[in-house]
């Protein structure tokens, strides 16, 4: 007789199934085009093998949150200065600038009676009136920006030209600035010598300053219809720029255009006046940006130590090892969880080392459709039935034992959760950049489990729920961890923080012992990431100051 | 495993090395009902087992270059490419349901000499399918442990495992013990 096993390999060496009628030539047509195609197939399902989807889902994440974080801090680091804006870019200005010859007649009629006129300010323009004074009068302008200048408007700007040609007469540069109202001459002064600066300060000029001001009756260039036009029409947002020109450089400028008199009326590229450049990426109008600003004054912190307190989500990820088969892996989720901590950052050697102290609580998720047979043992079966071969009539039927096989099937859907007080110890290094600073820190954190439980599965892929007592018994873990930080010194003692990193650690069933109670065998390994916000506190020694 | 050479897949081989489509047409006709009957034993959707014929015939052609003559036949180079490809396929698509008899009764080992083809697949499908592929593997491709091991990312001791139980299933079923049936005798009565 032979064996089954014989029987089972001959059949299916020689079992060939050729294909339904038309079934093969459709085949060979889906071939003919995969092989013109490019040859992506292949690898697809090539890709398929290895590493389970949802822990390749996890890496990719890890490191693709690994690779933004180290982004922003590239960018935070090493953000170029923003390229002046050209004049082609502020071509809207332009034509306003061409039109200002009403505006200057008025004037210079007008000057004599409310507002000093041009011989009147070369007489009265002083050493000692310098740049000070100018840039004392500009700074209203650029540190207020909710005020009118952070906006302005096209048809505003068309309609400011004749006060831009104004500006020539530089009364301003005379005239100490005030902060509450800048007389309608100053703010005219500053727009002198920018043809792109002066809507900044034009559009300062409004109803309400009128008021404060002066000569505002007599100055005939001040229409009431400018304010209005500019608060009806859609505002752009315009970056002030935080680099003024030197002050001297302003009067100088000013000096040279306006000479020893009123010069004759031209368009302000005869004059040579060259636009102001905008500096300042688009992004520097954002709030963040006028929150943290990247050319905010740095703060070169040289303090010995610091107390770091951060707290964040948590990540993790379990996938089994050991004999149990590799697709198994792929029914474990990555969850989120939360945890935070306290460290002590101490600086030394120019290098910063970290040991703290946190709580961590991490969560995976099982998603598994658990399928169990049974064998039984039927005492009613139907063992045979005897037929006609000619009538196809039932002769017989013969019941008695049948052996049965029962499948059971059940999804489990279990949050296993694992939590741990954590000592990390790390070594830090960072680069700054203005208040900016970012950096990788690497180190291993020692783990002491304070729970866990859940369920797991078992080489036969049986469901297995575990308690904090199916885990070892040593409940000291370690993990080699890495990751990536960035941070803003908001002042000289303090500084916000964001982080991310990960680690990976064994995670596994206590080892059953020889007589001693089953526990459920599985073990695996859980990888971990936090992504945390924090402040950290600056500490000097006593007597030392942070600068 | 059937792995005498054949002398028309040989000829076609190298035409299929110059790439020339009439002898890769050839050698898909040739090849095309056995690695069906192949992908079959591990793929039950009809619509996947051609997905999976496709990516072996087009693996097998852009690999012909790799063929060593004296490592077999051209049949058992391709059908191993259609497993793996079958393998991985599988792993992709949703564990198989188990569709097939439920309640067996008792035969000898005759019964799998006889039975149709479909059938007997419908018996196999009630083994547990980790322990089916590893049958399979071992015993109809001829893959030794290692092979089979690194074919489904599991161990070679997890292998050799899953045969035995395999085989116990299968004798169980098939080849009962003198005890066993008069056992069963013994209830019938």
């Amino acid at each position: 007789m032979k064996s089954w096993e014989d029987i089972l390999k001959g059949r299916f060496a020689r079992h060939a199934e050729p294909g339904k009628p038309g079934q093969d030539e459709a085949l060979w047509n889906a071939i003919e085009t995969g092989m013109t195609a490019a040859p992506s197939g292949a690898k697809a399902a090539g890709a398929a093998k290895g590493v389970s989807g949802v822990g390749g889902a996890f890496w990719f994440r890890a490191v693709g949150a690994a690779a933004a974080m180290g982004l922003i801090t590239l960018g935070a680091l090493y953000w170029p200065s923003a390229e002046p804006i050209t004049p082609q870019e502020g071509t809207q200005v332009e034509p306003s600038m061409d039109a200002p010859t009403p505006a200057i007649t008025a004037l210079d009629s007008e000057g004599e009676e409310g507002t000093p006129s041009i011989s009147e300010v070369a007489a009265q323009d002083a050493p000692a009136e310098s740049a000070a004074n100018t840039a004392t009068a500009v700074e209203p302008a650029s540190n207020e920006p909710g005020s009118h200048q952070a906006y302005m408007t096209m048809p505003a700007v068309a309609a400011m030209a004749p006060e831009v040609s104004v500006a020539q007469s530089i009364p301003a540069v005379t005239q100490p600035a005030t902060d509450a109202a800048p007389t309608k001459d100053a703010v005219a002064a500053e727009t002198v010598p920018a043809e792109v600066g002066a809507p900044v300060a034009t559009a300062e000029v409004t109803p309400a300053d009128e008021a404060h001001t002066a000569g505002a009756e007599s100055a005939p260039t001040a229409t009431p219809e400018l304010a209005p036009s500019a608060a009806a029409s859609d505002r752009l947002p315009l970056f002030l720029p935080r680099e003024e020109p030197d002050g001297e450089e302003n009067v100088a400028r000013a000096r040279s255009v306006v000479g020893g008199g009123l010069p004759p009326v031209k368009s302000p590229a005869e004059v040579g006046l060259e636009p102001l450049p905008l500096r300042g990426p688009a992004w520097a109008a954002s709030p963040l940006a006028q929150l943290l600003p990247m050319e905010a004054a740095a703060i070169h912190v040289e303090a010995p130590f610091a107390l770091r307190t951060y707290g964040g989500l948590t990540l993790s990820h379990f996938s089994l090892k050991g004999e149990h088969p590799k697709e198994l892996s792929g029914h474990f989720r990555t969850e989120f969880s939360a945890g935070g901590g306290v460290s002590l950052d101490v600086r030394r050697w120019g290098q910063s080392f970290s040991l703290g102290l946190a709580w961590y609580d991490y969560v995976h998720l099982l998603d598994y459709v658990e399928t169990t047979t049974q064998d039984y043992l039927d005492p009613e079966g139907i063992q045979a039935i005897e037929i006609n071969a000619l009538t196809g009539d039932t002769v017989a039927i013969l019941y008695g034992d049948v052996q049965g096989l029962a499948t059971q099937r059940r999804h489990v859907r279990s949050f296993n959760r694992f939590n741990a007080v954590v000592i990390p110890i790390e070594w830090r290094t960072s680069r700054s950049h203005g208040r900016w600073h970012g950096g990788l820190g690497l180190g291993v954190q020692l783990l002491v489990r304070s729970g866990g439980r859940g369920h797991s599965l078992n080489e036969e892929g049986l469901v297995v729920a575990y308690t904090d007592g199916d885990l070892p018994k040593s409940r000291l873990n370690w993990t080699p961890t890495g990751g990536l930080f960035a941070g803003y010194q908001v002042a000289p003692e303090w500084r916000l923080d964001l982080s991310v990193g990960a680690g990976i650690q064994r995670f596994r069933t206590r080892r059953v012992t020889e007589g001693g109670p089953e526990a459920p065998r599985w073990e695996g390994q859980l990888m971990t990431g936090q992504i945390q916000c924090g402040v950290t506190r600056f500490f000097s020694r006593k007597g030392d100051r942070i600068q | 495993m059937d792995s005498a050479p054949v002398q028309g897949d040989f000829h076609w081989m190298e035409g299929c090395k110059r790439g020339e489509r009439t002898a890769q047409k050839a050698l898909f006709q040739s090849l095309v009902p056995y690695l069906r009957g192949v992908v079959r034993r591990y793929i039950w959707n009809d619509e996947a087992v051609e997905d999976v014929l496709q990516e072996a015939f087009i693996r097998i052609f852009r690999n012909v270059d790799r063929y060593d003559a004296e490592k077999g036949a051209v049949k058992t180079w391709a059908a191993r490419i259609a497993v793996n490809v079958a393998l991985t396929e599988g792993k992709k698509r949703a564990k198989w349901e188990r569709t097939g008899v439920d309640v067996e009764m008792w035969s000898s080992p005759e019964v799998l000499e006889n039975m149709a083809m479909d059938d007997l697949m419908d018996v196999l499908k009630t083994m547990p399918e980790d322990q089916y592929k590893v049958l399979n593997l071992h015993l109809i491709e001829g893959f030794n442990h290692e092979e089979i091991g690194a074919m489904l990312t599991i161990s070679p001791e997890l292998s050799r495992q899953r045969l035995a139980r395999a085989r116990k299933w299968v004798r169980q079923r098939f080849e009962p013990t003198g005890e066993a049936i008069a056992e069963k005798k013994e209830k019938r009565t």
